[in-house]
């Protein structure tokens, strides 16, 4: 006998299913990528005839070295003589030497090898050049043992290198080799000066150029293996000895790990050739792991994170001999490229190299596995090397390694998508732009002053005053903002790296700091930072008291609690975190320096406007309460009207306006009647009834009965106010009626009624019609959209505008950008609000926006690059925090869940469609965005009407302003400028009057003040005298008019320079030309006078009756005409 | 001067305010209605804007007092978007019911507009003054009042959307009954 499977063997089964249903996915999806990624890697590598040339140089080079006479025991001051500004002078690092009596020489180098990835053969071919990475190594004779104290080896070397220069410039002139020679700081360490070596391009053929290659040449003196006890170099040893008070001396990490990684150039290529050899795909793996990085900005620089190709090889040869917490090998050697590639990134993204660290041996030949060692981390990014005694990520700042972090995590979703190709953003695409990376940017000047706290113990510390700033900085933001932001990343302006040989170091950095922060969405717009109980914690409470000094205060909560916090207000559009981090910085860094703080933030949260409600102007930008008090009056007059007794009992109200689901232009305000988005529609839908009439017209008769009726109880029942208007929504159906209710508390809804019978009346006409089916679909798409997907897209974007905090206030800003442009009335409202989720819902590679100027520029960006003509754009609009590596765990209950997100099937169906449509009509003429979810599989529901000009104009408008954002960065008069319109276009422009409608629309006006403003507290009696006319004005010129004409205006005339709007009209190419008279032109014309021929029966467009016409219509309303030309 | 075209006869018009000429294309309209051999209506072609029965009565008082009028019939597209009309009764039920659609304003091109005259005097009386007014190209002021646009214009359309209870209730009463006599008639 076979029982059915019981409860939890039917959840066991549907677990296992999944997990064979991901793993077939994956080996799929991963077959996929290997093809993208062999094409890729084959695109990348470098020329064979660019090595070729570029090893003859390295010869040359070589043999030029060897030539380099040896010289023995000089003085300082010897030196000082010899090498002058007047030609090469030795690079010493701070602080120079004087009065040494140990002495210098310079002996032939015990070894020449090229290193990195040159000499691993994992380079990569890049646009702004490449560079060998040549070894000279001194030798041992030249050291004493305990020359690795106070900068002695580095003076050593300093000579070795000017020595160097000094001979290599006059050979390489007097043998062919025409270079330009520099110092320079390699990875951007001022300890470590070395040479880049250029090519100059010349005529003479005997001449051995480069430049065509685009490789550079540097030049790195190391140090010789194992000349110092590496154990008196680990981080935590003092290297420096100077005069202190303080009986301990800090710890010299940078110091240390600065000379001991210079003795291990050799040592490490060979570490990392062992691994190559034994892993076939080795070799491609880090070629993209250096792709991954540089499209992400990282280097193994110091002002670039400090991870580069180099730490990235080490991490994965390390993971190939253990890494897990048993020293379980992460990595095996039969690995393709893209499982390394992914099992590398997956580590980085899953273990916490700061809490815990890795540790690794790079000892060849004996099998010692790399260990994870979690909580017994030293705060700082550890992998630690137990033969060398190095810390591999000595370069990391704790924030690089956070962001590195973060980087990993999204690019490990991205690789686990199953459903999407993700190969683009993870390797195609570079996301170094501050600007779209980050919620906001700070610059910082830092005064001069601030030196004088960068003393002798900070200096042997951190060895820069930059660094001691940037430590500095990253301490204070990171406990001021604590939750409130999940990434501080501090970096230089700029930092100059190379400098000329007759210098001996580069003088003078920038004083300014940038400054990128990302958010967290549920923190950072909190007003109050809360801090510990007063009972407890006596030592916290100490430590919070200190930090915030004046601002710490002791408040009792509403859940009763009695605890320490610093309460913020909003002033002027400058949210909460700037005025933390103004305070802070004032308070511990340096007084009054907030002044030298510069953000464009405030300005884009300026562009919002504001709302006529108490505390309208202190209301954090995230704030939906005027959204709540809708919704509340919404469910008000739903509970009503569910009590009226009705023939049939009322089954549902669907909200189906933009106020009620926060994306509507305006904050919804109480009687503001002259906000064009006043009326909330609303979906009323009846219970069941067979006894609907079988005809459109018919059926619509009734439902007015319907709504008679409601008008009449609610009259009798209720204390609304309500009535009945006609609506001409659906073309050719004139018998739609509306009931509009006004509540109490202020608002307006518009109620029309769906039954089940509507769709299936529509389809009918759409089969019924021969000749014009087309049109007949055209209506059905409008009545799909106005009853049916506008409900749907409702719920759908009210759900996600709770997920992300800060859509609601960037749409808000779209749909403003698009209105200044004159271009928001030719989009439907919700193809506007598709196109502003797009960031928030699919915004790799960058993360999610959390703040109105990284939401707004994300969307310039995306229709920038959109190409509409070639790909569709599929939104999967469900958002639940399911993700990862969890699936393993699933229960049915949380597949149920999954199973509403897009899958591939329904990803390549909706594909399908796009590829249909784009086949029937290759340019884009009938139908350009193509924007599918699980909503709308077919994609065109919202963009339907659309024409190709106007699709055409938003394209080049978003790319105009993402390309001045891009060349002269985001400041308030650019942002302004984004917001002008162009009009030389336009044929002519009809200026109105301006009405004054702001406070009628609930909008404060710009340059007023709040208290001198009233609220609308009441409903005029005439609430038509309250619109704004001019929209009426351009409904009827479409009407009249639009066959020949494009209209454009301001949907919201109050928002520009005191509530002038504009109409401007584009006559219609193909309606300018002559043609023979027809009766159903539709066009005002006129005769073609002939002198010649009388009867020629051509006519063409009168265009000045026409304007004429459009004025009269216009009467009172036009205060002038203006026409081009 | 062009006083002809294709079968219908120019006139050349002013529109208040506008300093060129508009115009309108008319010809007598040719009807097949049993029981109506003769026409009595102009069909006329490229009508200004808000031609309504009323401007319609007053140009005809004006150049021919005697031509009285008996109806206008514009057509459904001068005010819409649209570019055809679709009559939604029909292509959704098979029903004979009564339809406030009208077949020839459904027919009529944009702009145009048929006026019918009370008798066939009347008709030849409006024809022939149009038809010398025509050839000698005469420019006729169109009756239209400049100030009856603007805001007061727009306002009054917001006005008339708003519907009385009782002409609603009335109309929805008649269409239920209609509808009702039409399906028990097919049956």
């Amino acid at each position: 006998i076979s029982h059915p499977p019981s409860k939890k063997q039917r959840k066991q089964i549907s677990a296992q299913e999944i997990q064979v249903a991901r793993e077939t996915a994956e080996l799929f999806k991963s077959n996929i990528f290997k093809l993208q990624i062999d094409e890729l890697i084959k695109e990348v590598k470098l020329k064979d005839a660019n090595i070729d040339k570029i090893e003859k140089v390295l010869h040359k080079l070589h043999d030029l070295i060897r030539m380099i006479p040896a010289t023995e025991n000089l003085t300082l001051e010897e030196l000082e003589a010899r090498f002058t500004s007047k030609k090469v002078v030795i690079p010493f690092p701070d602080p120079k030497p004087s009065k040494v009596n140990y002495k210098f020489s310079y002996l032939p180098p015990e070894d020449v090898s090229l290193v990195g990835s040159f000499g691993l053969k994992t380079g990569v071919s890049q646009n702004h050049g490449m560079s060998v990475d040549m070894i000279l190594t001194m030798p041992k004779e030249l050291f004493q043992p305990k020359d690795y104290l106070n900068y002695r080896a580095l003076y050593k070397r300093a000579f070795y290198l000017a020595y160097l220069t000094d001979h290599l410039i006059p050979l390489t002139k007097k043998h062919n080799l025409p270079v330009k020679i520099s110092y320079q700081y390699f990875n951007d360490d001022i300890l470590y000066p070395c040479l880049t070596i250029e090519s100059i391009k010349t005529d003479n053929p005997d001449d051995l150029c480069f430049h065509k290659t685009k490789f550079s040449i540097k030049l790195i003196v190391g140090l010789p293996f194992g000349v110092f006890e590496n154990k008196k170099l680990m981080p935590n040893k003092n290297c420096i000895r100077i005069q202190s008070d303080s009986e301990e001396l800090p710890p010299t990490p940078l110091y240390n790990s600065s000379i001991l990684s210079s003795t291990a150039f050799d040592y490490y290529l060979k570490y990392l050739y062992t691994s190559k050899k034994a892993t076939e795909s080795f070799k491609d793996a880090c070629r993209l792991g250096k792709i991954w990085l540089n499209q992400r900005g990282f280097s193994g620089s110091v002002n670039k994170g400090g991870f580069g190709h180099f730490e990235f090889a080490v991490l994965m040869s390390a993971l190939l001999h253990g890494g897990g917490l048993n020293g379980n090998k992460i990595l095996l050697h039969g690995f393709s490229s893209y499982q390394l590639f992914k099992g590398t990134i997956k580590y980085l993204a899953t273990m916490d190299l700061s809490s815990g660290y890795l540790s690794f041996s790079s000892l060849i030949g004996e099998n010692i596995a790399s260990k994870f060692n979690p909580n017994e981390g030293f705060n700082v990014p550890t992998i630690f090397d137990k033969n060398l005694k190095l810390n591999i990520l000595w370069k990391m700042t704790s924030y690089s390694y956070n962001l590195l972090k973060h980087d990993a995590i999204q690019t490990l979703e991205l690789l686990n998508d199953v459903v999407k190709d993700r190969f683009d953003p993870i390797l195609l695409h570079n996301s170094n732009h501050d600007q779209l990376r980050y919620d906001m940017l700070l610059n910082i000047t830092i005064p001069d002053d601030l030196i004088e706290q960068f003393g002798p113990l900070e200096k042997i510390t951190f060895l820069t005053f930059e660094n001691f700033i940037m430590n500095k900085l990253y301490v204070i933001l990171k406990m001021a903002l604590g939750d409130r932001a999940t990434q501080v990343v501090v970096k230089l302006e700029k930092f100059q790296n190379v400098f000329a040989i007759h210098k001996r170091k580069i003088n003078s950095q920038t004083n300014n700091f940038i400054i990128g922060l990302m958010f967290n969405p549920d923190e950072c717009e909190k007003l109050v930072t809360k801090g510990p109980d007063n009972d407890d914690h006596e030592e916290e409470v100490i430590k919070f008291r200190n930090f915030w000094g004046a601002k710490a205060s002791l408040r009792r909560f509403k859940n009763g609690t009695i605890q320490n916090c610093v309460v913020w207000s909003i002033k002027e559009s400058e949210p909460v975190t700037l005025s933390i981090i103004k305070y802070s910085l004032d308070h511990h860094l340096y007084k009054d320096i907030s002044s030298n703080i510069s953000t464009e933030l405030p300005a884009f949260n300026k562009k919002l406007p504001i709302p006529l409600l108490p505390s309208g102007s202190n209301q954090p930008v995230i704030s939906t309460s005027s959204f709540a008090n809708l919704k509340t009056s919404f469910e008000s007059l739903t509970r009503a009207i569910s009590k009226l007794s009705l023939p049939l009992s009322v089954k549902s109200m669907f909200p189906a306006s933009s106020s009620l689901r926060y994306t509507s232009t305006l904050q919804p305000v109480p009687f503001a009647v002259s906000n064009p988005d006043f009326w909330n529609e609303v979906i009323l839908q009846f219970e069941s009834s067979a006894k609907w009439p079988d005809e459109l017209f018919a059926l619509e008769k009734v439902k007015s009965a319907f709504l008679l009726k409601t008008l009449d109880e609610l009259h009798k029942e209720t204390a609304y106010k309500a009535f009945i208007t006609q609506d001409d929504t659906i073309p050719f159906n004139s018998h739609i009626t509306i009931l509009r209710v006004l509540t109490p508390e202020g608002f307006g809804f518009k109620i029309r009624v769906l039954t089940e019978r509507d769709e299936t009346m529509y389809l009918r006409a759409v089969s019924n019609a021969d000749k014009q089916k087309a049109r007949a679909q055209d209506i059905y798409l409008k009545f799909n959209q106005k009853y049916i997907g506008v409900v749907k897209h409702s719920r759908t974007v009210s759900t996600l505008s709770h997920h992300f905090p800060f859509y609601s206030p960037t749409v808000r800003l779209f749909k403003i950008w698009l209105d200044s442009h004159l271009l928001l009335s030719h989009f439907s409202e919700e193809l506007v609000e598709l196109i502003a989720l797009k960031p928030f819902v699919d915004p790799a590679p960058y993360s999610v926006p959390h703040s109105v100027e990284n939401g707004f520029l994300r969307i310039l960006e995306f229709l920038a690059s959109w190409n509409w003509k070639d790909t569709s754009l599929i939104l999967d609009l469900v958002k639940n925090d399911v993700g990862g590596d969890s699936y393993n765990e699933l229960d049915s209950e949380t597949f149920n869940k999954l199973s509403d997100k897009l899958t591939i099937q329904t990803q390549q169906m909706i594909e399908d469609n796009f590829t249909k449509i784009r086949k029937n009509d290759p340019t884009g003429i009938k139908t350009q965005f193509f924007i599918g979810s699980k909503d709308d599989p077919s994609g065109i529901l919202w963009s339907n009407e659309l024409t190709l000009p106007i699709a055409s104009r938003l394209t080049a408008l978003a790319r105009s302003a993402t390309e001045i954002i891009r060349s002269s960065g985001v400041n308030e008069i650019n942002l302004n400028l984004l917001f002008v319109p162009v009009l030389q276009d336009y044929d002519f422009i009809i200026d109105i009057k301006s009405h004054k409608l702001s406070t009628s629309a609930g909008v404060l006006p710009s340059n007023s003040f709040k208290n001198l403003i009233n609220n609308q507290t009441f409903f005029p009696d005439d609430i038509a005298s309250k619109y704004d006319l001019t929209q009426a004005y351009i409904d009827d010129l479409n009407r009249k008019f639009g066959n020949v004409i494009i209209f454009s205006s301001h949907s919201y005339s109050f928002l520009n320079n005191d509530g002038h709007n504009i109409i401007t009209g584009l006559f219609v190419p193909a309606t300018l030309t002559k043609k023979k008279f027809r009766v159903n032109f539709g066009i005002n014309l006129k005769p073609v006078q002939d002198s010649k021929d009388k009867d020629t029966e051509e006519v063409i467009i009168n265009k000045e009756s026409i304007l004429d016409q459009i004025r009269l219509l216009g009467g009172d309303l036009i205060s002038e005409v203006k026409i081009k030309g | 001067m062009v006083t002809e075209i294709k079968g219908f006869k120019v006139l050349p018009l002013k529109i208040p305010n506008s300093s060129v000429e508009s115009y309108i294309f008319f010809k007598k309209h040719e009807v097949k209605l049993a029981g109506d051999s003769e026409s009595r209506s102009i069909f006329f072609c490229n009508l200004p804007i808000a031609s309504t029965t009323k401007v319609l009565k007053k140009f005809f008082q004006n150049i021919a007092i005697g031509a009285t009028m008996e109806s206008f019939t514009a057509s459904y597209l001068t005010d819409s978007a649209e570019d055809v009309f679709l009559d939604l009764s029909k292509l959704t039920s098979d029903l004979d019911i009564p339809s406030e659609v009208d077949e020839s304003s459904a027919k009529l091109p944009k702009n145009c507009g048929i006026v019918t005259f009370i008798d066939k005097s009347a008709f030849q009386l409006a024809m022939n003054k149009l038809k010398s007014l025509s050839s000698g190209y005469k420019v006729v002021e169109w009756p239209l009042e400049a100030n009856s646009f603007g805001s007061q214009y727009f306002l009054g359309k917001y006005h008339s959307q708003v519907l009385d209870v009782e002409t609603l209730s009335n109309s929805v009463s008649q269409a239920l009954i209609d509808f009702d006599k039409a399906e028990k008639d097919s049956i």
